[in-house]
């Protein structure tokens, strides 16, 4: 199968600007990428990169004040291509939205309807996509919340959002998630508001759910150890653009933006010894201001002169690796990553293979 | 010396080195005829020069602690001493004043804890109206510029106001405030959950070179569990309102003992795509036949303790 038949969904060249009191800001100034069938993707960076914002533009739930200058969503269905950003709001509504591509919010708590029990929710996310009677959408609904470990379905459902603990409310919002068997799920920060022990529950519960259902999952985070257990592919998100993405072991063992370098090295792992934590001078770019060139050069301790002129393009560094960085190109000087992260890769990679082997 | 003599003189020097002290502390909420056990028999020390570190779930009851001490709440029972001072129990704000003077912590979110109809200098400024330091309004504007300098922001920006900066500069001009006291302890509590990967390296390395610099101690609350073993040098895991176990941080890591802290520590999401925490046991305390009222403190080795019956200390001593 070539990479076109299996893509589910494109993203092509998306340029968002968002019209402020104070003026235009670019929130997205190109965004690329293609989500592939049974496949997570996982999209890291800081905050006001615009993961979120490309996955509102992918549901059409952008603000009023978000203004889309160009670009597709190409949504693929059996053979169909259609672009979602030619379509009406209220038809991806009815059409999209929740029946094709549903969505996780961060805060399992605002997501829920306060005043209504999880069954009534439930029954009204799935009767609202299809014809069916409400006892056979409560049958539905049980199976559903089985599905997504809840123990005790007929309690559940009886129970109002409040009376459920914030690691059980977000399996509640999975399950309405896939009531009506999407074939995408868009995850943004789902574990962000979670305990480590509850957010590794949900994370395993999500992968069971990517696996055994085979959809594809986008999953917008900032945390680089959810995204290393839970993605095939990443795509780094930098001042509104892709500016690394390769699978998950190109950008975690062969890294090659200085910003990814950054990322990687700025959070302490378990394994890590103390000392100094490597970090990124300064902060994001305004970009409520235009922006020449690399976006990351000022912050860039390996910037070159060409960096502060022109945007670089995507450089292939392997069949799935690309990376948008003047260092990739032949002409520019050979730059290594720093020797800490250097040192962390080679332990990373060693540990790897003391556990593979462990576990053979 | 005899024997006797010679242990006196050690436990004086050690209980000299002990800044904060927390002892047997309940901090209860008693709402319409239910009672909140938000702290139960906490006791935990903090040297001189020490960062101990929180960690726990949300509702854990880390907050809580941290808010009994500066005194914003009021603790049912237990002492607290710091500086050899008795902090529960304070009848007047003059007494308040008096024994909290030391004592300065910074918030979570910076944009909610900084008036936002203030210039930055001033807020800063305000803390040494409060206390007393400085005799004229230049001196405190030269301590201030020289607390922003520290702090990594330009002293020219010191009369904007808080909107104009980013979330990790507002986090920088809250521990500028707390700092220009010169205090002995700063309690952090979540410090850094608000701030991006990047910015959080750099309050991190700013924390552990103020920290080095000046000496002073930090209870550093956290739920991000890699951060509080990086910068903590003790650590206490706190589990529905109980601390469970404290050591140093490597005690803690590298030897759990109480089956919470170790679902605690196996859960933590690996930098590593190929070694991830796969089906951990998952720690259920109704089910696991623990009741944390029952325990007491058992010394492991060294400042290594954890919190539960004989019976269950033996138990886990077999396990390893």
């Amino acid at each position: 199968m070539s990479d076109k038949a299996q893509a589910v969904i494109e993203v092509k060249n998306l340029d968002i600007t968002f019209k402020m009191p104070t003026g235009n800001v670019h929130a997205l100034r190109g965004v690329d990428f293609t989500l592939r069938e049974n496949e997570v993707l996982a999209l890291v960076g800081e905050s006001g990169c615009g993961k979120s914002v490309t996955a509102k533009a992918i549901m059409g739930i952008l603000p009023e004040n978000g203004m889309i200058n160009s670009g597709e969503v190409v949504f693929h269905d059996g053979g169909e291509s259609i672009d979602l950003l030619q379509k009406k709001i209220s038809w991806r509504r009815k059409n999209i939205n929740g029946s094709k591509i549903s969505m996780i919010f961060q805060d399992p708590m605002t997501s829920l309807n306060p005043t209504m029990s999880i069954g009534a929710q439930l029954i009204v996310a799935i009767r609202n996509h299809e014809e069916i009677t409400k006892k056979e959408a409560y049958a539905r609904s049980l199976e559903l919340l089985y599905e997504v470990g809840i123990t005790d379905p007929e309690r559940t459902m009886e129970q109002y959002p409040h009376q459920l603990s914030g690691g059980m409310r977000q399996r509640i919002v999975i399950a309405i998630a896939l009531s009506c068997n999407p074939k995408v799920i868009i995850c943004d920060e789902p574990t962000t508001a979670l305990d480590v022990t509850i957010q590794n529950r949900i994370l395993d519960l999500i992968q069971k759910i990517q696996r055994t259902r085979g959809i594809s999952v986008i999953f917008i985070t900032h945390n680089l150890g959810v995204v290393a257990k839970i993605a095939d592919y990443v795509g780094v998100m930098y001042a509104g653009k892709i500016i690394e993405v390769g699978s998950i072991f190109d950008v975690f063992y062969d890294p090659r933006h200085p910003y990814t370098w950054g990322l990687l090295s700025a959070i302490p792992d378990v394994s890590d010894e103390k000392g100094e934590l490597y970090s990124i001078p300064g902060t994001p770019p305004n970009l409520a201001k235009e922006i020449v060139g690399d976006a990351f050069a000022p912050r860039n301790p390996f910037a070159l002169d060409i960096d502060f002129k022109a945007e670089p393009p995507l450089f292939k560094a392997s069949g799935t690796h690309y990376v948008a960085s003047w260092l990739m190109d032949e002409r520019a000087p050979k730059v290594e990553m720093p020797d800490n992260l250097k040192e962390r890769i080679a332990s990373m990679k060693k540990e790897g293979l003391l556990y593979v082997e462990g576990r053979e | 010396m005899s024997k006797a003599e010679n242990k006196k003189t050690k436990q004086v020097k050690t209980d000299q080195n002990v800044l904060l002290s927390v002892d047997d502390l309940c901090m209860y909420f008693d709402t319409k005829g239910k009672r909140v056990r938000a702290s139960e028999h906490i006791s935990f020390k903090i040297n001189k020069g020490e960062t101990f570190g929180l960690v726990g779930e949300s509702g854990s009851g880390k907050s809580t602690i941290g808010k009994c001490i500066i005194g914003l709440n009021k603790a049912t029972s237990g002492s607290i001493k710091f500086n050899g001072l008795e902090l529960t129990g304070i009848k007047n704000r003059k007494e308040y004043k008096q024994k909290h003077n030391g004592i300065q912590m910074i918030f979570q979110d910076p944009m909610s804890s900084l008036n936002p109809k203030k210039q930055v200098g001033e807020i800063v400024r305000e803390a040494l109206v409060i206390n007393h330091i400085g005799s004229s309004r230049e001196e405190q504007e030269k301590i201030v510029a020289e607390i922003f300098t520290k702090v990594g922001i330009p002293t020219e920006y010191m009369n904007r106001y808080p909107k104009d900066f980013s979330g990790g500069q507002r986090q920088r001009i809250g521990i500028a405030r707390a700092l220009v006291v010169n205090p002995k302890l700063i309690i952090a509590d979540e410090c850094i959950a608000a701030l991006d990967a990047s910015v959080q390296a750099q309050i991190v390395n700013m924390l552990h070179h103020i920290k080095q610099e000046t000496g002073t101690s930090f209870l550093f609350i956290s739920h991000d569990l890699n951060m509080v073993r990086f910068l903590s040098d003790r650590i206490g895991v706190l589990h529905l309102g109980y601390l469970l176990e404290t050591g140093t941080s490597d005690e803690i890591f590298k030897n759990p003992i109480h089956p919470y802290t170790k679902s605690l520590l196996a859960a933590i999401p690996r930098m590593n795509p190929v070694v991830q925490p796969e089906k951990i046991k998952v720690y259920d305390y109704s089910t696991s036949g623990i009741d944390y009222a029952l325990g007491k403190w058992h010394d492991v080795e060294g400042t290594h303790r954890v919190w539960c019956t004989d019976l269950e200390y033996k138990e886990w001593g077999k396990q390893e």
